[in-house]
């Protein structure tokens, strides 16, 4: 079972899910495709968003939503969510640390 | 309805009680507040772990038949020759060892409603709380001719375990110019477009390996239900001759000693016939009374997942009634989301808390080819008028057209989701 390894290599710290944080609430589904708290399995084509500027994910998440960047996916996602849905996404996934500590 | 009034006085189990030895007695008595998830698929993973993140002081116990995960998603691409079984079983070690969940892999006899606990071989395990995820029971009433005989003859591979393997086994024997059969169950079943992703990724397999080689399709919806255009132009223009498609073909009859599966209309006598069954809630919620009487699915309140029946009992994926929760697919990607919906509801409840709304999201990747790929997917929150999940405005869509970005994408969903659920 050679994938088992890669598996375990992350995981998520305790602020993963945090009851009181809408961000980790709405967050929380997006792992299907971007991994735990926006963490990628090593080589992914689909982005990893742990600890990038809330800015720069806002406003990608406002361009997909417009139509103004292309894309398969995120476009329909983008449109499920409003502005200040988008602002607390953005700052949740910029807080997350891209790697775990060890 | 508890387990021992009903299903031992009544003889409601009385065959599966003599034929094995249910022990009543409690084990892993709880040392504090206790959430008890049955089953270690896609839903019932995805709560457990995320209760102990959510939480860390909740004791979780998972009850699991299966000594390994084995993944649905992508069972197709290992049924065509494309990924191996290795590459879909995983261990469940990590949730233990990382996350403190207790795993209990044993089989799982009843839900006893009453006193909150589940019954095992090995004896009773009670909780504050369920979270029950038990996924599917196949159903082949209506089918003349159906047997243990036709059980082997025509596998299902539409549940986690070994018959994803047979069936790759078979396709490989499959002689040139041999004819595959594969018939598809009414809708509601798991995963939408899991039929016609098969479909294509055996045609591939056929197209390479087995010149001469057809598969006919009796499928017993009116239309192809999910990415309907994209399949049909994908077995038009890349498997031209290779796929026979009739809707609107019920199956009604199978005759193992032939190999033949029927519809009203056609025999289809096949050298590897994939019968995938009608499907309702396990038989294990029919059984506890946590489905109404004539009904097919699992009732809740898509809030918090809680069963519409009893409000201690938590009910995700597949086994839910999607006229109670919305119209979301039953997948895997969709039971992962109430599987969070279900463990925040579940540790606000035990703490005192009010739980939040439930937020979640569906993406469905397929594969027609190889190469190349199509989703659909979704957004939905909760709808304080109707109750239900609803999509969001705007959020629901399927690809315009087969492309290859999605191919690569699907696979490292698979990793990623798998990693939120195992890792
Ligand atoms: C061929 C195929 C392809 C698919 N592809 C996709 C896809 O690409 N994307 C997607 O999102 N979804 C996909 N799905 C759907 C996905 O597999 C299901 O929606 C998902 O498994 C539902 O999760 P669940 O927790 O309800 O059930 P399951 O995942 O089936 O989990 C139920 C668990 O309970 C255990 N269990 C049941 N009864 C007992 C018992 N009595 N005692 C002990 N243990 C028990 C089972 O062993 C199992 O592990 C696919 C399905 C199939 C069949």
């Amino acid at each position: 079972m050679p994938a088992v390894l890669a598996l375990t290599l992350a995981a998520p710290g305790p602020a993963v899910a945090d009851m009181s944080d809408d961000g980790a609430r709405l967050a929380a589904p997006c792992a299907g495709c971007h991994g735990t708290a926006g963490r990628v399995p090593e080589g992914s084509v689909i982005p990893g968003l742990a600890g990038r500027e809330a800015a720069e994910l806002s406003g990608l998440l406002a361009a997909y939503r417009s139509g103004e960047r292309p894309s398969e996916e995120m476009g329909r996602i983008a449109r499920g969510y409003d502005d200040s849905e988008i602002a607390a996404l953005a700052e949740w996934f910029a807080a997350q640390p891209p790697r775990n500590e060890p | 309805m508890s387990f021992t009034r009903r299903s031992i006085l009544a003889g409601g189990a009385a065959a599966l009680v003599s034929a094995l030895p249910v022990r009543a007695e409690r084990i892993l008595p709880a040392t504090g507040p206790r959430v008890v998830v049955l089953g270690g698929g896609w839903g019932g993973l995805t709560a457990a772990k995320y209760i102990r993140l959510l939480d860390p002081g909740i004791e979780v116990v998972l009850i699991e038949r299966r000594a390994a995960f084995h993944s649905c998603p992508i069972s197709n691409w290992v049924i065509g020759h494309l990924r191996t079984v290795d590459e879909i079983t995983h261990s469940y070690a990590a949730l233990s060892e990382r996350h403190g969940i207790r795993i209990l892999h044993t089989e799982v006899e009843a839900v006893d409603v009453d006193a909150k606990a589940i019954v095992t071989a090995d004896g009773v395990v009670a909780g504050d709380r369920l979270i029950l995820s038990p996924g599917v029971t196949f159903d082949y009433t209506g089918i003349d001719g159906w047997s243990e005989a036709a059980a082997r003859r025509f596998p299902a591979a539409w549940s986690p375990g070994p018959e994803t393997a047979l069936l790759r086994a078979r396709l490989a024997e499959l002689p040139a110019g041999g004819r595959v059969a594969l018939t598809i169950p009414p809708s509601p079943y798991r995963c939408p477009p899991g039929p016609y992703e098969r479909i294509s990724l055996i045609a591939a397999y056929l197209k390479q390996h087995k010149a001469g080689a057809t598969i006919t399709v009796l499928d017993a919806n009116q239309k192809i239900v999910s990415k309907g255009k994209i399949f049909q132009a994908a077995w038009d223009q890349l498997y031209p001759g290779i796929v026979d498609y009739r809707p609107d073909s019920p199956l009604v009859q199978v005759d193992a000693s032939t190999g033949t599966v029927s519809s009203d209309f056609d025999d289809v006598a096949a050298d590897v016939a994939n019968v995938i069954p009608s499907q309702r809630a396990s038989r294990l919620l029919h059984d506890a009374g946590l489905v109404p009487d004539g009904a097919t699915w699992a009732p809740v309140d898509p809030y918090g997942f809680t069963s519409t029946l009893s409000s201690d009992i938590h009910i995700v994926g597949d086994a839910t009634d999607q006229t109670s929760v919305g119209k979301v697919p039953k997948s895997g990607y969709i039971a992962n989301s109430m599987g969070k919906v279900a463990a925040r509801a579940a540790v606000a409840a035990l703490t005192g808390n009010e739980a939040p709304p439930p937020s979640l999201i569906n993406t469905c990747y397929s594969l027609v080819s190889a190469e190349e790929g199509a989703s659909v997917g979704a957004v939905y929150g909760y709808d304080v008028e109707t109750g239900l999940l609803e999509v969001r405005p705007g959020s629901s869509g399927v690809s315009s057209q087969r492309s290859a970005i999605v191919a690569l994408q699907a696979w490292d969903w698979a990793r990623a989701i798998w990693q939120d659920m195992l890792g």
